[in-house]
């Protein structure tokens, strides 16, 4: 059984300006120990998904689908239960370090807060000295517990985020774009870590990013989604080296390569309004190979090659 | 040490000055001036005198052998005027106190309710808020205190009233934007308790604003808490008090006895300037870019 299955997963948004569709149908799984890679542009619904799954969208948000962490549904289960598996058994890294933490509590007291609420600790001593003990393995020097969130740079607010989440070993983590607010020296410092974390503690993980080049670092798997669907999904080897969606490969060659000699190449036009996607295949006012059965007919998602693809041309 | 600098330092220096003595009269005030603030009788060795009424500021009056200075005069009713200025700040600044104290307590627990919990408890008190938000203070505070009678816990309630608006609107903005701050709905997502996001997130980052507010209402308590005993609400004679002084003062202004009502009225101004310098002075030297903006 998979950690977690996402099944036929809708999301739709009421705004004043029309209702706006960020997930259409989303089936995926995560597999205990793996890291799933989900990629897509700003608006593809990458982060409604991390979102979704942890049952944090706004009230306006209407969710139809089910979404199983080990079996359980998360979207129908009461709020007290939902409460007690946040945190333990599925934990949630953000994008900006600097404002994920609280500012006028030190970081001591962020471990100590989650782990007597959990029950994880009986006393303040024993969560401090377990949070040492695990900010050390992350890069951070144990003085920092009592510092203020002001006082760290953002690498090391990063790293903490990542201790918060790790702190009460949940089976599953979600990371939304974790290294976007960061510089790209950082950057590397923190894929590193999720690497490492990745090999020393087995947890699963939801890797969301619009860069495929860090997906093709840290992901077993990788879905990529386009305007709320899943255009391809697959083993990342496969997916970088032979991308079948037309979507994917314009997402790998609108990767920078340093000292590469590949023609750097934007895609153009923008993502698709989702208040009205267009008909048919959602990717087609964009894609170089469109053809008129791509206008008109909506490509299913089938399997090829051991892996799933959305695209008329390739099934 | 070295001198302060520019307008804020300046006015902490001044306001805190001022501060100092009028927590300095409250609290020892009524015991440095004795028994002339409430009666005209003054008792020396045994022997009971009568101070007369209406004596000029200056007034040297020999009691006994004892000679008695009256350097603010004395009222209508041979009270010491100064004795009155003196002892009167313990009244109103226990009120202004006590109504700035629950003022803030019960806005800041409505702000953080409605702000955290929405809905339709909101919108309810955020009407019933707005509506006194409205209404003027003054007219409502009045309103209160005649309901209410006189009292230092009753006065302090009528106008503790008037300001609890003030708290909560400001509370239920901050909790409003903190409430999809990403640290929050960190805690949220970690499974903290609405108990705990409340009082450890959410709390501890409005504290900073309802600190800046506080001597600022607390000023604004001072003179409601004078209006309302110039119509002679709340207090019961012979009780000290300025805005009490005044109103009687006013009647013998004309007349040529202006030392009755000026100096409770010098009090009332000096108390007030003091409060909002530091108030003022404070925010600006603690929150440099929201003077700026």
């Amino acid at each position: 059984m998979s950690l977690l299955r996402v099944q036929d997963l809708w999301v739709r948004y009421r705004t004043r300006r029309g209702v706006v569709e960020a997930l259409s149908g989303v089936s995926l799984s995560v597999e205990e120990g793996e890291v799933l890679g989900v990629v897509g542009e700003s608006g593809s619904g990458k982060s409604t998904l991390g979102l979704a799954v942890i049952r944090l969208l706004p009230r306006s948000a209407e969710v139809r689908g089910s979404v199983l962490l080990n079996g359980k549904d998360l979207t129908s289960l009461p709020e007290e239960e939902l409460r007690r598996i946040r945190g333990r058994e599925v934990s949630m890294v953000f994008q900006d370090p600097y404002s994920s933490l609280n500012p006028v509590m030190r970081i001591g007291d962020h471990f100590v807060e989650l782990m007597m609420e959990h029950g994880a600790a009986a006393t303040r001593e024993e969560a401090l000295e377990a949070a040492g003990e695990l900010l050390e393995r992350l890069g951070v020097p144990r003085e920092r517990l009592n510092d203020y969130p002001h006082q760290l740079s953002g690498g090391q607010r990063q790293r903490v985020a990542i201790g918060l989440a790790l702190i009460l070993k949940p089976r599953l983590v979600i990371a939304d774009e974790i290294t976007t607010a960061l510089d790209a020296l950082v950057e590397r410092q923190i894929i590193d870590l999720v690497k490492e974390v990745k090999r020393e503690y087995r947890t699963s993980m939801l890797f969301i990013t619009h860069n495929m080049g860090l997906v093709a670092e840290v992901a077993d798997r990788v879905a990529v989604l386009y305007a709320g669907k899943l255009a391809e999904l697959g083993e990342v080897r496969e997916v970088v080296s032979n991308p079948l969606h037309p979507y994917t490969e314009a997402l790998l060659r609108s990767v920078p390569r340093i000292g590469g000699s590949r023609e750097l190449r934007p895609i153009p036009g923008e993502p698709p309004d989702m208040r009205n996607p267009p008909p048919g295949c959602r990717f087609h006012p964009r894609c170089p190979l469109a053809t008129e059965r791509c206008r008109r007919e909506e490509p299913p998602l089938v399997e090829r090659g051991g892996r799933l693809v959305a695209c008329h041309l390739r099934s | 040490m070295r001198l302060p600098r520019g307008f804020a330092e300046w006015g902490l220096a001044v306001g805190t000055a001022l501060v100092a003595l009028f927590v300095a009269l409250a609290l020892a005030g009524e015991s440095l001036v004795g028994q002339l603030a409430v009666s005209n009788v003054v008792v020396v060795d045994g022997r009971v005198y009568e101070v007369p009424p209406l004596l000029p500021p200056g007034s040297r009056l020999t009691v006994g052998g004892r000679e008695l200075v009256f350097i603010m005069g004395t009222d209508q009713l041979g009270r010491d005027v100064f004795a009155r200025v003196v002892s009167g700040a313990r009244f109103v600044l226990t009120v202004a106190l006590l109504s700035t104290a629950i003022s803030a307590a019960l806005g800041t627990i409505l702000g953080l309710l409605s702000g955290y919990v929405g809905g339709f408890l909101d919108r309810v008190l955020s009407l019933v808020m707005d509506s006194m938000y409205a209404f003027p203070g003054l007219i409502l505070a009045i309103a209160i205190a005649a309901l209410l009678g006189v009292g230092v816990l009753n006065i302090s309630m009528a106008i503790a009233v008037v300001y609890i608006p003030s708290y909560y609107r400001m509370v239920r903005g901050v909790v409003l934007s903190l409430k999809s701050a990403p640290f929050v709905e960190a805690a949220v997502i970690a499974g903290a308790s609405p108990w705990s996001i409340v009082t450890r997130h959410i709390l501890p980052n409005v504290v900073p604003q309802i600190v800046s507010l506080l001597p600022v209402s607390f000023a604004d308590a001072i003179i409601t808490e004078a209006g309302l005993t110039f119509l002679g609400l709340g207090i019961e004679p012979p009780t000290p008090d300025w805005g009490f002084d005044l109103n009687k003062g006013r009647q013998f202004f004309l007349a040529g006895y202006w030392w009755i009502g000026v100096f409770p009225g010098l009090m009332i101004i000096l108390s007030v300037l003091g409060f909002l310098l530091v108030g003022e002075s404070l925010n600006e030297l603690l929150n440099p870019r929201k003077v700026e903006a």
